[in-house]
């Protein structure tokens, strides 16, 4: 809490490097919402975040320990799994869904794409525990941490415990995901006046405001709703999406609106990763003829309202919201533990 | 529990996942559980019943005020087995009208 009020304060009006503090700990971006993570419940410590960081890559989190978070959110790419379409686990098992990027996770309202998982550090237990992800139990991860005398010294220094039980495991992990921040693209740096667009970038954001912002609202890049793209539905898994968590037949095949930053990196792209091309998705969009139902009201494209030209733009300007600073943060790089 | 204390991700103590109580995939607890064989008529029928959620119109929730430390809360679970479908619907793992159907009948054992 303290951190924000200081980071406030040196963040208006000066220049860029302020907005990714050195420490690679959590910072509320200039001019962003109130974040919704509750820190008052898991207070941020650099040892904290360094533990979180260390179990983030640490395998022993798996069944077998051959399958750490970092397997599928790769750092380079947004934290995201890039080369797969959808998650890989334990035993070459394959999951339903695109693992998606992590950042920005501290204004999330839910997680998954489906949305049915309300906190982020609840969220953990669901790779944790999935039988085509880490396939482990709750029992046998903690079995293993208490065993393991590094763990159980960074945990007593961190949390005072004594015995490493589930929300110590899962606030360590809170603790680095929370703070995957990024805020610091060309897109910030011009909403900032500290650059400009290019023509063809100016071209490309009139455009998204026009066709694109209504769900990938910005400062976030989405509204967090659930909506139909026209994709429809996967044809291998059949995955009903938001159904599944409201038990309403007018939620079928929806999935919740993805953020847009850094989407050059997170590529593939859509809930089951079946487009592998940024400018296949755009194309998708362009291309209303192609769409299958459900398509939600928000998709206001018609054939040939954007033009080969447009959709070069609308590439141009996306790839403003890649953010090289975060990307290659080296405090969210693995460490050795210490 | 009510909506708050499934929503609000404390994880310690009683609200501590690891007691078997918990969905990780669709935040919330299991406000009941029940899982065995049901011998009836020769024939063994085995059920699992995990009974919760708390979103409106499918909520397991309800309060009971208890009015001293010492005061027992008895529940007649006869009353409770009997209702069970067992034949017609021996899983529900799922918050919604079959859950809270069953969540009913449990409040209805208590005296």
């Amino acid at each position: 809490m303290m951190r924000w009020g200081v980071l406030h304060l040196l963040g208006i009006g000066l220049i860029s490097f302020m907005f990714v503090p050195g420490d690679g700990l959590f910072y509320r971006p200039e001019k962003w919402p109130k974040p919704l993570y509750n820190f008052d419940d898991n207070p941020l410590t650099l040892e904290g975040f360094s533990l979180g960081r260390t179990l983030f890559y640490d395998p022993i989190l798996s069944q077998d320990s051959t399958v750490s978070c970092a397997s599928c959110h790769l750092q380079y790419t947004a934290f995201a799994h890039v080369d797969h379409s959808t998650s890989h686990g334990i035993n070459s098992r394959v999951g339903k869904r695109n693992a998606p990027g992590l950042m920005n996770l501290a204004w999330y309202p839910m997680f998954h794409w489906d949305g049915g998982v309300l906190n982020l550090n609840g969220q953990a237990i669901n790779p944790l525990t999935h039988p085509d992800e880490m396939g482990e139990t709750l029992e046998g991860v903690l079995k293993k941490l208490n065993r393991n005398s590094y763990y159980k010294t960074k945990f007593m220094k961190v949390f005072g415990a004594e015995h490493i039980k589930t929300s110590h495991l899962l606030k360590a992990l809170g603790q680095f995901t929370v703070s995957l921040v990024s805020a610091n693209s060309k897109y910030d740096s011009v909403m900032r006046k500290e650059s400009t667009f290019t023509k063809q970038e100016q071209r490309g954001y009139s455009l998204f405001i026009k066709y694109c912002n209504q769900c990938h609202t910005a400062p976030l890049f989405t509204n967090f709703e659930f909506k139909a793209n026209g994709i429809g539905p996967n044809n291998q898994f059949n995955d009903s999406g938001r159904a599944l968590i409201t038990g309403k037949a007018a939620d079928a095949y929806l999935f919740r609106v993805p953020t847009l930053r850094n989407i050059e990196y997170s590529f593939p792209y859509m809930h089951d990763g079946r487009i592998s091309k940024l400018k296949e998705v755009i194309h998708h969009y362009a291309n209303s003829s192609n769409w299958v139902k459900p398509i939600s009201k928000e998709l206001k494209l018609k054939n040939n309202s954007l033009s080969p030209e447009d959709q070069k733009d609308l590439l141009k300007f996306l790839k403003t919201l890649t953010d090289r600073t975060f990307l290659f943060n080296t405090n969210f790089q693995y460490h050795s533990p210490n | 529990m009510d909506s708050l204390a499934n929503t609000s991700g404390k994880l310690e103590g009683a609200f501590d996942p690891l007691l078997g109580m918990y969905w990780a995939w669709n935040t919330g607890y299991i406000q009941l559980k029940m899982t065995g064989n049901s011998y009836s008529g020769g024939i063994t029928r085995p059920f699992d019943y995990h009974i919760g959620g708390y979103r409106v119109p499918f909520s397991t929730s309800k309060s009971f005020n208890i009015l001293t430390a010492n005061q027992f809360v008895t529940a007649n679970l006869d009353s409770l087995f009997s209702s069970l479908p067992i034949q017609s619907t021996p899983n529900i793992m799922l918050p919604g009208p079959a859950a809270q159907q069953i969540f009913n009948s449990f409040v209805s054992t208590f005296e």
